[in-house]
């Protein structure tokens, strides 16, 4: 086509759309529509499982999707279970029931209408998961049956891990970090971080002694503030200002990763990793916005998160950036390393299968857990994967 | 109970709603098609909104939504053996104020393409959204954005003479 006629092409699209006009849309309108199509998955994804997993039934269906969700019911009668974090291997919540790869299936047990939006393991015998319902979100520590021990206002939801699990952080109502410790009930409340909307990303150092949590916080524009540390003996440090908003840090502290402003199209962001003792950035991509260490710090995984997620990961050598292994096999919906050497990503493909894969530093990709599927690739997925 | 995150999203949606409407108007070609459309589209991101707002592109996803569950809409319809049709539809709306009828013309030839390829059209030649732009709403690569793109001029071409007559 000619330029003439593409400019036409634009013309007529905008005369034939500029006039139109509908009726305004309210909050109420919205959230009730969201409300059918909730209750319109949680009945499909019932069924989606009973086809395809018909072992998880008699726990799932019991305790997760598809079921009353308002009464907490009796306690679970599945044996406990203390779980060796580094035997059992990396858990996935599948339909509301955490599972191990070699180890127990744990419901967990939601008030109506929530949904997990994150969880991790606490060390070897709790949970934390983070929730969304009506009212917002919400921290739940649950025991090793998945039951409730105490539940914690948040803002934000999101959950800071320390590498071993012996620790897990969240942002408190009050803009101070709430920092939980294996072997405690009740979290410790650090020092106030400047900014707004602050989210957590790691923690550093061992909690049973000393550690701090690292996050970003917002300017209140939606702009990158600057980022920050909360030591768990109350103070709190600014972050090299070179570093906006901190992506990740390893667990001892040595690198951080960050986002340090936008690339040049406008699209994409820049950023790379930061070597604390020498305070200089290693390198720098404009290719990538999520950073996450290996739990050795010695890779790190990189990817483009926009919109409905990104379709390739790269796996680079943490110190120089150089790509190890890459992989581009469909719409990545969440990912945790599995150990120094492997990631774990669950990965939906445009026909709408789902799958868990496991990827290599050698660029070998194998398929851990399949038989999932889903009508909209785009959205929300039966399968998820801890915070790491 | 209203929350921040409801006032967040209440703020997207009294800015955005207008301009979504009538991309959704341009993917349909149906005022009540696009407006169920638009509410359904929001609702999925409303479910979304703690995931996706603090990312850098609210529209960008929506528009993603908009696209799939226009799409989705499509194999609903045509499992239940609702086919679609390659004649020229009716205009479900009235033609703009003024119009020389090349317009009019080339509107319906828009509307007889493959709703993929009216997606594509759509993003590039109305949102004028840049080649990987367009990808990375419709998650496919640019190289097929490219292929899409000439295969829906071509088809264009092909039933609307008068753009033809104006290539040079």
């Amino acid at each position: 086509m000619s330029h003439d006629s593409s400019g036409d092409l634009t013309r007529t699209l905008r005369e034939r759309a500029d006039d139109v006009t509908g009726t305004a849309l309210t909050f109420d309108d919205v959230r009730g529509r969201a409300g059918q199509i909730r209750r319109r998955r949680r009945a499909g994804v019932a069924a989606g499982v009973a086809l395809v997993a018909a072992v998880v039934l008699p726990i799932a269906l019991l305790g997760g999707a598809g079921a009353d969700k308002s009464d907490p019911g009796p306690a679970n009668p599945s044996p406990t279970h203390a779980v060796d974090p580094n035997a059992a291997g990396v858990p996935t919540l599948q339909d509301d029931v955490i599972i191990y790869p070699e180890g127990p299936r744990i419901p967990v047990r939601l008030p109506r209408n929530a949904r997990v939006m994150s969880f991790t393991p606490l060390w070897t015998d709790r949970f934390v998961i983070s929730t969304l319902d009506d009212d917002g979100t919400k921290i739940s520590l649950l025991d090793q049956n998945g039951n409730g021990v105490d539940h914690f206002p948040t803002t934000g939801g999101s959950l800071a891990v320390a590498a071993d699990r012996s620790a897990v952080a969240w942002m408190g109502t009050d803009g101070s970090p709430q920092l939980l410790v294996a072997g405690s009930d009740a979290p410790r409340t650090l020092g106030r971080v400047p900014g707004v909307m602050p989210a957590l990303v790691a923690i550093t150092g061992d909690c049973r002694t000393d550690c701090e949590v690292v996050g970003r916080s917002q300017d209140g524009k939606g702009e990158f503030d600057g980022s920050w540390a909360a030591s768990s003996n109350g103070g709190v440090r600014d972050l090299p200002t070179a570093l906006p908003a901190v992506m990740d840090a390893t667990s001892d502290g040595d690198l951080l990763a960050a986002i340090t402003g936008i690339a040049a199209d406008d699209i994409h962001a820049c950023g790379g990793v930061y070597d604390v003792g020498a305070a200089d950035l290693l390198w720098d991509t404009c290719e990538d916005n999520v950073f996450l260490f290996s739990p050795d710090g010695a890779l790190v995984m990189t990817l483009f998160a926009e919109g409905a997620g990104p379709l390739s990961l790269t796996i680079r050598d943490a110190r120089s950036g150089a790509p190890v292994a890459t992989y581009d096999d469909g719409l990545i919906k969440s990912w945790a390393w599995e150990d120094d050497d492997h990631l774990l990503a669950v990965v939906a493909a445009a026909d709408g299968a789902v799958s868990l894969q496991r990827i290599g530093t050698d660029g070998r990709s194998e398929t851990v857990l399949d038989g999932f599927h889903v009508d909209d690739p785009t959205l929300d997925v039966p399968l998820q994967l801890p915070r790491s | 109970m209203t929350t921040d995150r409801d006032a967040d999203f209440t703020a997207y949606l009294q800015a955005r709603q207008g301009r979504l409407l009538r991309t959704a108007y341009l993917l349909t070609g149906d005022q009540h098609q696009a407006e169920d459309l638009l509410q359904t589209s929001l609702a999925k991101l409303y479910l979304a909104w703690d995931r996706v707002h603090e990312r850098e592109s609210v529209d960008a996803y929506v528009r993603r939504i908009m696209v799939n569950e226009h799409n989705s809409l499509w194999r609903r319809a045509w499992r239940r053996r609702e086919h679609p049709t390659e004649a020229v539809p009716e205009v479900a709306s009235p033609p703009p104020a003024y119009d020389d009828g090349q317009s009019l013309a080339l509107w319906s030839a828009v509307q007889t393409l493959p709703r993929k390829a009216r997606a594509v059209l759509v993003l590039r030649y109305y949102e004028e959204l840049t080649e990987a732009e367009a990808a990375e709403v419709l998650g496919i690569s640019v190289g097929t954005v490219k292929s899409q793109t000439s295969r829906a001029l071509a088809r264009l071409r092909e039933t609307a003479p008068e753009l033809r007559e104006e290539e040079r």
